[in-house]
């Protein structure tokens, strides 16, 4: 078969996989293998890297081998399989904690797309087909560059109604006001999204003025992005009783969604409780490694949280992010990030000194 | 002990150290220094337990830590620091002329009540800034960091046995009742903090304007090597041995580690070659003490460094990531061009970066502002102006390879002094009409 109809077999197959969204673990590693087959061939910078790490297609069986790309990979290199005049949508990271702003290139958001919807109806929506999605974050139009906004974007398109609800932050500003009189004449529960941090900007808006919110039962939050790079922070569970205090959403009807700029797919909280357990879907395989060995990190263990994403359809598959986790099971727990080593004594505060700009 | 009465004690104990010389608590505290200085010393015993069980340090870390702390403690080297800063250390006792032909008389006198925030597992800083207190005869409210107490009050025990009057003057506070010490802090006329530089904000911050504070915040160590230094295969591996000393001797905790090593190319050795050598030694120096402690979160930033390394090889760049086996213990990140982050550092995690002419600058100046010591390998010819460029960049401390952490009791840390910033003078302008 050439490589051409073979690509074209494999969107079919990997499109037909996350349509079905049921878990086949040998399915999944059988298109994993074929995917870093085809990604190593057509993307010279990961055979490079791979070639770093001393993998090739030929000696692998598993797709725990694959050689995973660190995150901070998209910031240096491009990582496609296709040309660059190809390219139609590129998602940038924030640029929290660096000058140099991580790329995501696409040439279709087919597969971005698709990846979105079950794992949203699935955590968010189980109970019905629409509903008034309130936005806090800028629309795709204002922010092409942003991954999140795109996927609102989708969302709303999707589940939301045209009547009510929307996107609330213009020119990268919360219109908290228009948010906060729109909300109060609501009848029907009403979905909010956020961003952890314009959500608290919002609480603490209410908060100021003393303007507390009961959101009709049934109403619901989901929550993303934390608070990396930004002095101001507060915890989750601080966060959602805020929520419950000044929106009248209970902490059981908060959701946490977990993505980032260089993964297609997204992970959501698969529990209520304290300790939130965090479930990927199942085209997105995920392993908790030991920092030092890089080995799988058995259940209870902490380690660095590893992807391979099947709807990294032409970028690569395997990334290594810098957040920390935990497996139990199917699931797994976000502890944090991984920042620079623990300073002690009178060392250098690397973080402050990042942020200060004087190491790029 | 409830806080009113610790103060009380402490005042008590602060009015009888003020009827002694300041001559004779720089005896008693060299004299300490002397004992803890044998290494059978059961409370040297009992604090290097406490560095290597509770805070983690190899066992040659802690011996040497406590040598070079205590080697720089002794009766002369306080008498010197207090006649360098102080011009006599009299002064502490009444008036005295200090110069010649000054018609004036001077006297110095320490804060009544000093609190010290002591941060880290780093103990070098806390026992000195409790010395240093006591020098000045003031009573002492001691505040450890909640996670690395212990080695403070080992040697305020033995200072106990051989001197009751000084360990008198001391209180440990309850590491964890941060609102005693908060208390404390608002009763002092001296306030010094050794810790993150947000923890120094924040105290600082909390505090009321007319409290006196000197803050210790963040920095960190460099080395600069020129090519002239590295002339042959013998040399190369004793500048690489004692670079690794930096690195090894503090566990890259304090602000006199070094975090980065520029080697000037053109050398008959290439900064390559050094950097493999210091690589050699590191691992050396781990297999004396493999036990000794390495975070997960330390672990987490070798793998990322790791990655990047691979994502910097990728994109052609001369790069190398050698690494302990297995990895984890140490990490070299050697480039052949000073470029591009992450500003490696911590946990026995160096950078060796090469450069030309006055590319060092451009490494070395990507710290300017965090700046305290630098070791400086260069010929004669050379010297001067490098350590010039290096005091304009902010070091605190130039000095030559493997003696970062063996700072003179004089030293100007974070470039101020040691102790005079924390007196207040008196003038006596007499005349004889």
């Amino acid at each position: 078969m050439t490589p051409r109809r073979e690509a074209a077999r494999l969107d079919r197959e990997i499109l037909a996989f996350i349509a079905a969204n049921r878990r086949d673990g040998r399915r999944f590693n059988e298109l994993a293998l074929r995917l870093f087959r085809e990604q190593y061939r057509e993307n010279r910078a990961y055979r490079r890297y791979c070639a770093e790490a001393g993998v090739s297609p030929e000696i692998i069986d598993d797709w725990r081998l694959i050689p995973a790309v660190p995150a901070e990979g998209f910031r240096h290199l491009r990582l496609t399989t296709f040309p660059r005049e190809r390219t139609r949508k590129v998602f940038r990271t924030s640029g929290t904690t660096s000058d140099r702003r991580g790329e995501h290139h696409f040439k279709r958001l087919v597969f971005y797309d698709a990846a979105i919807r079950a794992p949203f109806k699935a955590h968010f929506l189980p109970d019905r087909e629409r509903m008034p999605l309130f936005i806090l974050v800028e629309p795709p139009s204002a922010r092409a560059e942003s991954s999140l906004s795109w996927m609102m974007g989708r969302v709303s398109a999707r589940f939301g109604v045209r009547s009510s609800g929307g996107f609330y932050v213009k020119d990268s500003r919360l219109l908290a006001d228009r948010l906060a009189g729109d909300l109060r004449r609501v009848r029907r529960p009403v979905a909010l999204l956020a961003t952890a941090l314009s959500l608290l900007a919002f609480l603490e808006w209410l908060a100021g003025r003393g303007l507390r919110l009961r959101l009709p039962r049934g109403s619901r939050l989901m929550e993303t992005g934390g608070f990396k790079g930004q002095e101001r922070r507060v915890g989750r569970r601080a966060l959602y009783r805020m929520a419950h205090r000044w929106l009248g959403i209970p902490a059981s009807r908060c959701v946490a969604e977990y993505g980032m700029t260089e993964l297609s797919s997204q992970c959501y909280d698969s529990n209520r409780g304290k300790r939130r357990w965090k479930e990927a879907p199942p085209w997105l395989g995920w392993v908790v490694r030991d920092p030092a060995t890089g080995r799988p990190q058995p259940d209870g263990r902490e380690g660095l949280l590893c992807f391979y994403d099947l709807a990294n359809r032409d970028s690569v598959l395997a990334v290594q992010t810098q957040d920390v986790g935990v497996a139990r099971g199917q699931r797994f727990e976000l502890v944090g990030r991984a920042s620079g080593s623990p300073l002690r004594g009178c060392s250098l505060d690397h973080e402050a000194l990042v942020r200060a700009g004087r190491i790029p | 002990m409830s806080l009113p009465l610790a103060v009380r004690r402490a005042l008590a104990a602060r009015e009888r150290l003020s009827r002694r010389t300041v001559v004779s608590i720089a005896a008693s505290l060299g004299a300490l220094s002397e004992r803890w200085l044998d290494s059978s010393d059961p409370y040297r015993r009992r604090a290097v337990r406490l560095l290597t069980e509770r805070h983690g340090y190899a066992a040659p870390a802690a011996e040497t830590l406590l040598d070079r702390l205590f080697g720089s403690m002794r009766e002369t080297d306080f008498v010197r620091m207090l006649e360098l800063e102080l011009g006599d250390p009299r002064v502490l006792d009444g008036f005295r002329r200090v110069r010649p032909g000054d018609r004036r008389l001077l006297r110095a006198h320490g804060p009544g009540l000093i609190t010290h925030y002591l941060a880290g597992n780093l103990p070098n800083p806390s026992i000195q800034a409790v010395a240093f207190g006591l020098l000045l005869k003031s009573a002492n409210l001691i505040k450890e960091s909640r996670r690395d107490s212990g080695v403070v009050g080992v040697y305020l025990e033995s200072l106990r046995r051989l001197d009751r009057g000084l360990a008198d003057a001391c209180v440990l506070l309850d590491p964890s009742d941060r609102g005693a010490a908060m208390e404390a802090a608002g009763r002092s006329g001296l306030v010094t903090i050794t810790g993150q530089d947000r923890t120094v904000r924040h105290l600082r911050s909390r505090l009321e304007s007319r409290t006196k504070v000197v803050g210790y915040g963040h920095r960190v160590s460099v080395t600069v090597i020129f090519k002239e230094k590295l002339s042959t295969v013998t040399a190369v591996r004793w500048l690489a041995a004692r670079t690794s000393r930096d690195v090894w001797e503090a566990e890259q905790r304090g602000c006199l580690s070094c975090w980065l090593v520029a080697v000037e190319r053109g050398g008959g050795c290439e900064p390559r070659r050094f950097a493999r050598e210091l690589s050699a030694c590191l691992d050396r120096q781990d297999r004396l003490d493999p036990t000794s402690f390495r975070s997960r979160a330390g672990e987490r930033a070798k793998a990322s460094h790791r990655g990047l390394w691979r994502i910097r090889r990728v994109k052609g760049q001369d790069v190398e990531c050698l690494e302990s086996s297995p990895p984890g213990r140490w990490q070299v990140l050697y480039e052949g061009r000073e470029s591009g982050p992450p500003p490696a550092g911590g946990e026995w995690t160096i950078r060796v970066c090469a450069f030309e002419g006055r590319g060092w600058t451009r490494a070395v100046g990507r710290f300017r502002g965090h700046l305290q010591g630098a070791a400086l390998e260069a010929p004669p010819s050379r010297f001067e102006s490098c350590a010039e460029a290096l005091a304009e960049m902010g070091v605190s401390r130039v000095t030559r390879a493997g003696k970062l952490q063996a700072p003179p009791l004089t030293w100007h840390r974070d470039g101020r002094p040691a102790l005079a910033e924390w007196v207040r003078w008196t003038d006596w302008e007499r005349t004889l009409d």
